[in-house]
């Protein structure tokens, strides 16, 4: 599935980016190619070890804020630290964007309202 | 150059299929030709974005006629000195990487144009790896402020590029890291909270590009920021701190000068949540390594070469900084700041002699949400004799 504004997954994720990167106004398809060096805030120059460290500290941080903020549980057989490492995972790659985020936090989380 | 040699074979491999299966018995060629690289062209050149369909047009005319031997030598090594510069965009080689391996990208696989004082552009491949052997304990008790995780970690990372002397960020880390880790624990929210802003989201997200702003929208993400802002009245700050030990290796791309590496560090990453303290007014998200390593070089290491071989301890630094500057044409702009330091504790006279106890690079960048970025690096790391500046400049954009 693509990039949707009717998938609750996708809309909880980019909400929640948008209010902490303070894009306020952003729209959801042109926040959809956003870069992961800017949502996970790397700094150019910095050792590529450091790089992973914030990506898996900004999948930890999307985790605790999806269970705690928006109320997501885990999907049947999808424990915590699998839904960490599968967005560290995606966020390790520079050439990745939030669009591509989207599917994997959806397979991982059953959001609010959400249908099955 | 090999890969300007694949190149030429991929441009040449497309231009003559077309060529054998639809002008074979053409006459006259040349007019067949130009109609065919006007009519095919367009879809063998959308497979090599972002390279622009003008260049490429280009490209393949000219490559039609060095393969009906129509160019002269002059003008065939224009068309390679073209060639050569087209497939060093960076651009490019990470399109063209995406797309053949689907997107999943092994090893964080990037190239990048670096540009050294000392000598030309210098195409490099970057990469980095790292794989957890330990599962953090399940979340903590609602009361807990803190989440605390243990890890055992592989990873390497480095910066390759076709002629190592060229190589900019000649500095290749392997290791392995044991490690435990504090990380903030945000309050979980009652359940009304988490279901009105799961729809306040999903509402605001109905205002898309190219639909009207309609004012339940407006209120929708409205209601949901305020939702997201009232966190900030109990939680400043998303704090990540670690400490832990590594093992591994340091080398630079020819393996002719490793150092084996034991080190105790502390990291700490700091991100301000919401506006409701000093830093997060001000956007500050900084992080910060320390660390006292214990290295063992080989032979062929420059301290080595000056004559000193012995073990010995050092301190290594890292001190990042990312700060949102503003809006410019409705992008925003990010000013990054990197500094990374080394220092030989105690160093033997033979060491600061040559200069060699201490390295610092030191790294600016303007960078925006979608890739551009100019960095500018000044100084140099461990397994580098002389200090260099390099201005890197590229779009990191991806199809």
């Amino acid at each position: 599935m693509s990039w949707s504004n009717n998938n609750r997954a996708h809309t909880s994720l980019w909400f929640f980016e948008k209010w902490h990167l303070d894009q306020r106004n952003t729209l959801f398809t042109p926040a959809g190619e956003w870069g992961t060096d800017f949502l996970i805030k790397s700094s150019a120059g910095e050792p590529a070890q450091e790089r992973d460290q914030k990506a898996n500290d900004h999948a930890v941080l999307l985790d605790n804020a999806f269970t705690s903020l928006f109320g997501a549980e885990y999907e049947a057989g999808i424990t915590q630290t699998d839904a960490i490492d599968r967005m560290a995972d995606v966020l390790k790659n520079i050439g990745n964007k939030l669009k591509d985020l989207g599917d994997p936090v959806d397979e991982m989380y059953k959001f609010i309202g959400e249908v099955s | 150059m090999r890969i300007t040699r694949y190149f030429l074979y991929f441009i040449s491999l497309n231009a003559f299929s077309i060529f054998l299966t639809q002008v074979c018995y053409a006459d006259p060629v040349d007019e067949l030709l130009q109609k065919l690289i006007k009519e095919q062209g367009t879809k063998v050149c959308e497979k090599l974005q972002p390279l622009s369909e003008q260049n490429c047009q280009d490209l393949l005319a000219g490559s039609f006629s060095a393969l009906r031997g129509k160019l002269s030598d002059e003008q065939l090594a224009v068309l390679k000195e073209k060639i050569k510069k087209e497939i060093s965009s960076p651009e490019l080689l990470n399109s063209i990487l995406i797309k053949s391996l689907n997107g999943d990208v092994p090893l964080a696989l990037e190239f990048k144009s670096l540009d050294s004082e000392s000598g030309t552009p210098v195409l490099g491949l970057t990469y980095s790896y790292t794989h957890n052997f330990l599962t953090p304990p399940p979340r903590p008790d609602k009361d807990d402020k803190w989440h605390r995780t243990y890890s055992m970690a592989f990873s390497a990372a480095g910066t390759l590029t076709q002629d190592a002397d060229d190589n900019p960020d000649n500095f290749l880390d392997t290791k392995l890291t044991l490690s435990q880790t504090y990380t903030t624990r945000i309050p979980e929210q009652s359940k009304e909270f988490q279901q009105k802003l799961t729809q306040f989201a999903f509402e605001d997200a109905q205002c898309d590009e190219g639909q009207p702003q309609t004012p339940s929208c407006l209120q929708a993400r409205n209601s949901g920021l305020a939702l997201l802002d009232s966190t900030s009245e109990y939680l400043r700050a998303f704090q990540r701190y670690e400490y832990g030990i590594d093992v591994g290796y340091e080398s630079n791309q020819n393996f002719d000068g490793k150092l084996r590496k034991l080190s105790i560090y502390t990291r700490a990453h700091y991100e301000e949540w919401g506006s409701n303290s000093l830093i997060g007014q001000l956007k500050l998200n900084p992080s910060l390594r320390l660390g006292i390593d214990n290295i063992s070089p080989d032979s062929d290491t420059h301290r080595a070469t000056a004559g000193d071989d012995s073990d010995y301890y050092r301190l290594s630094g890292m001190a990042s900084l990312w700060v949102p500057v503003g809006n410019f044409n409705n992008t925003p702009v990010v000013l990054t700041f990197n500094y990374r330091y080394y220092h030989e504790i105690d160093a033997s006279d033979v060491v600061k002699n040559a200069n060699l106890e201490s390295y610092s690079l030191r790294t600016y960048s303007l960078a925006g949400p979608n890739g551009l970025f100019v960095t500018y690096s000044s100084g140099r790391l461990p397994t580098e004799l002389v200090n260099d500046e390099v201005v890197a400049v590229g779009w990191k954009t991806y199809f």
